[in-house]
């Protein structure tokens, strides 16, 4: 990069805002998708909207392209840089800059982390419902992005669900303030549409969000299974009789042992082939009336036994469990591909099957974690990244599971979004004119696609233009 | 029988005129496509319509812009109903009441109540972007669209998300297209997030005659544990009538009834189907308001103040969803005026309501009027985006509004 352009990026941001060091650097080359990397030109890091759009203004004018940037705990590649392009990180963005009990939002800067925005309104008896696993580490403007999930979005939903507004930076610099919390949008729905872009519309810099009041009563249940078929089916069953627990989760034997051979141990039952992690929440006659409902289906389905979580320390252990199951499988193997597709409820037990059997067949290491009541499914494989042969293995074993379940009515990616790692199955769910469509509505927000540039869309024959690099004449795949 | 009519009946897609404009009624998709692409290759101007129960509100330029109208009513299957996971897809002329019959035999809810299901239909609902009073518990009808298939104004047929409960997969473009009044394309099939249909419901009535009564009570509901299904509050021929609907099953739900009615002491308490129909009448009162229509927008912290002033101003009715901070406004002598005075009444309403932090919309107006309330373009980016968007989907603007979502100037 042209050490001027790095001087007025400086200029802007100042001596902290900016990395340059190739070791500084290192930390950036991927996201939570290590088996795609590469190494950024530079990392900015601006305090604010209006410093963001100061530095958009003079990549725009430049021509540089560039990668939003929250914690990079992202799974399919959404924050890994591109060639000749630079990273926008919000690592510096950290404020909440309001709280609104009365109406129950909250307007926090971009870089605030998940479980941070909880803990700001939790003594005023709210809470910031959409929980990744990462939620320790992820930010808002990350779960923007890529509109992310949680186990307790079975009940809230994602987060689109919980967005009220933004402020946007777009490719030129120009700043959008969408952050009037309003019931409706003025006009078309451009929060709605930007929630989930995988950062190729713009830089959410501010983030109004809905909070939602904490439930009077918790009852966190764990019920055993000897197989994790029944297990799955007992879930369809619960969905089918319109029970409404706020988080239905799924661990295999293979996750319970690695969670509890590490510092997340919960108190699984190491024996077991499967277990059920519910969540019911509400008024105490409400949570007894469904817990009174669910327990004769899942005894249908072979319950061994159930465990309620007696306070709230035992419920945290059981959710940090869960949610340190990811970092846990490092115990099965150095490396893990996270899977993440959607398939309807109704067919758990058939994709939970086939992925197992997929995984086996190449003598592959497979574990399930999942979000069994929303229907989105964790298959995971543990590998390691030095032996190329079981590499392209996990990923031939990645595509089949995406493929059988788009064959089962389902799509690619529940939570993690597609970025790098499923644009080449895009055009297997969608359509030519479907991707077009797409396309045509990030041009004409994104002219010279800088933003995010080569992610999602699948590379097809004159179809994508990619950007017209900094010092170079442009080129076409 | 115009020539536009004659020349789509040669390709086998029937019409009829509607107040002296041609309508085409397709019944399937490739027939949208055929009138679509004849359109864009003529320059003709189509109106996108159901059953044409929102048009003066969504479109009012209907009667005097449109080269043609053209109505999804007659794309009526049901294409999916999957009890077991609690989805539905069906094609955009299907009315609300047809949908909402057949999922209550799955013991499923549709959402948005809306206003006159039997003549609503799931498209122009959408393309409306309209809720009912169940959004206070449910949420707005934008969160449960999980995907949607469309057709572009130069006839190209396009789908985004799909028929599941949680997917990412690209962009969430049926967002973008609810509440997009037919601006940007045509809608012609959707998939919808059901909810479980509760075993009881109890409806709640409180009339008082003091505004700062009632609206004490308001917050005193707020603070409850309970989620009303609907929380309505009318002005009624001089008082004030506070409605709260509740649904649940069992203990839970009369532990909500009596939290309610602590709060509330109301004069009328409805079970089961007096409930219900109870519901219904909420639901239809702002379809029952007739001509002359606002609709206000803000924080519920500040409805107070708004109805405050409002009530000050005298001679308007009004419905609010109290936990919302939506307001449904009539101006009675408003009805029957030109658009001049329309316009002049409503700006001035507008500058009393902005300084409280308000947004008013225009609602069953005059076209002319209704052109003129929409908010300049002046360099707005948000603005920008949107027309840009439409420039895009709709480069001739075959489908574009002179009302919406903005005037250039």
């Amino acid at each position: 990069m042209q050490e001027q352009i790095v001087t007025q990026l400086r200029a802007i941001v100042g001596p902290e805002g900016i990395l340059t060091d190739p070791a500084a650097l290192l930390a950036y080359e991927s996201d939570g998708l290590t088996l795609k990397r590469h190494r950024p030109e530079l990392v900015l890091l601006p305090r604010d909207t209006s410093e963001t759009a100061q530095c958009m203004r003079v990549l725009h004018e430049h021509g540089i392209p560039l990668v939003p940037r929250g914690a990079g705990t992202g799974l399919s590649g959404g924050a890994t840089p591109v060639p000749n392009g630079v990273l926008v990180g919000t690592a510096r963005m950290r404020d909440v800059l309001e709280l609104n009990v009365e109406d129950r939002f909250a307007r926090v800067q971009a870089g605030v982390v998940n479980v941070d925005l909880t803990r700001c309104c939790d003594d005023d008896g709210l809470f910031y419902a959409p929980d990744p696993s990462s939620q320790m580490a992820c930010t808002i403007g990350g779960n923007v992005a890529e509109n992310s999930g949680g186990p307790h979005c079975f009940k809230y939903g994602s987060t689109t669900r919980h967005i009220l507004g933004l402020v946007i930076v777009t490719a030129t610099g120009e700043v959008l303030h969408l952050d009037e919390p309003e019931v409706d949008p003025e006009g078309l729905d451009l929060v709605g549409l930007f929630v989930g872009s995988e950062g190729m519309f713009g830089v959410a810099t501010e983030i109004t969000v809905q909070l939602t009041p904490v439930p009077p009563v918790t009852e966190t249940l764990l019920a055993i299974f000897n197989a994790l078929d029944p297990c799955c089916d007992a879930v369809s069953d619960l969905i089918a009789a319109r029970l409404e627990p706020s988080a239905i989760e799924i661990l295999d034997k293979l996750t319970i042992q690695a969670v509890e051979a590490s510092v997340f141990a919960a108190g699984y039952p190491q024996e077991a082939e499967a277990v059920l992690l519910l969540e019911v929440e509400g008024r105490e006659a409400a949570v007894e009336d469904t817990v009174e409902r669910m327990l004769p289906i899942l005894e249908a389905h072979g319950l061994l036994e159930v465990r309620r979580a007696r306070d709230a320390g035992e419920r945290r252990k059981l959710w940090a469990g869960r949610k340190g199951a990811f970092g846990a499988m490092g115990r099965i193997a150095p490396d893990l591909y996270v899977a993440d597709v959607v398939v309807p409820r109704t067919r758990l037990r058939e994709i939970v099957r086939y992925a197992t059997d997929v995984c086996t067949e190449r003598n592959l290491k497979i574990s399930n974690v999942f979000h069994a009541g929303d229907g989105n499914l964790h298959p995971n494989i543990s590998y390691d990244r030095r032996d190329e042969d079981e590499v392209a293995r996990v990923l031939e074993a990645g595509d089949l599971i995406m493929e059988a379940c788009i064959e089962y009515g389902g799509s690619l990616s529940g939570e993690h979004g597609v970025g790098l790692e499923k644009q080449a199955m895009m055009s297997r769910l969608f359509t030519p004119d479907d991707l077009s469509v797409m396309e045509r509505v990030r041009r004409c927000l994104d002219p010279d696609i800088r933003l995010n540039p080569g992610k999602m869309f699948p590379v097809r024959s004159c179809k994508e233009v990619r950007p017209q690099l900094a010092g170079s004449s442009g080129e076409s795949a | 029988m115009s020539a536009l009519l004659e020349a789509l009946a040669r390709e086998g897609i029937e019409g009829e005129l509607l107040g002296g404009q041609p309508l085409a009624l397709p019944t399937n998709e490739e027939q949208v496509q055929a009138v679509l692409r004849r359109a864009h290759t003529d320059g003709i101007r189509v109106l996108p319509m159901g059953l044409g129960s929102k048009l003066e509100w969504c479109r009012p330029e209907y009667s005097s812009n449109a080269d043609l109208l053209l109505s999804t009513r007659r794309l009526d299957t049901i294409v999916d109903y999957v009890p077991g996971d609690g989805t539905l897809t069906a094609q955009a002329g299907c009315t609300m009441a047809q949908l909402e019959e057949r999922v209550r035999a799955g013991g499923h809810r549709l959402t948005p109540a809306v206003p006159l299901p039997n003549v609503s239909t799931l498209g122009g609902v959408l393309a409306a972007g309209q809720s009912g009073p169940d959004r206070q518990k449910r949420g707005p009808v934008r969160h449960h669209v999980l995907g949607m298939r469309v057709a572009l104004s130069d006839g190209t047929l396009a789908r985004s998300g799909g028929r599941l409960v949680k997917n990412v997969t690209g962009f969430d473009l049926h967002r973008l297209y609810t509440g997009s009044r037919g601006t940007l394309c045509i809608l012609l099939e959707a998939s919808l997030r059901l909810f479980p249909r509760a075993d009881e419901h109890t409806h709640l009535v409180r009339e008082e005659a003091e505004l700062d009564r009632v609206l004490a009570r308001c917050r005193s509901l707020r603070s409850l544990e309970c989620e009303p299904l609907a929380w309505t509050l009318e002005n009624h021929s001089g008082s004030w009538r506070l409605h709260v609907a509740l649904e649940g099953r069992g203990r839970a739900h009369e532990e909500d009834v009596r939290d309610v009615e602590r709060v509330l002491a109301p004069q009328e308490v409805l079970r089961g189907p007096d409930a219900d129909a109870a519901f219904d009448s909420l639901r239809d009162l702002e379809a029952s308001m007739g001509w002359g229509q606002a609709r206000v927008l803000t924080r519920p912290s500040r409805l107070g103040a708004v109805l405050r002033k409002l009530d000050e101003e005298g001679g308007l009715q009004w419905t609010a969803q109290m936990g919302l901070g939506e307001l449904c406004l009539r101006l009675p002598d408003l009805e029957e005026s030109p658009a001049e005075q329309q316009v002049e009444r409503l700006n001035g309403l507008r500058e009393i309501l902005t300084p409280l932090g308000a947004r008013l919309e225009p609602r069953r107006v005059q076209a002319q009027a209704h052109a003129e309330l929409a908010p300049a373009l002046e360099a707005q980016p948000a603005l920008d985006w949107m027309h840009r968007l439409q420039d895009e989907l709709d480069p001739q603007g075959q489908l574009r509004s002179p009302s919406f979502p903005g005037r250039r100037t």
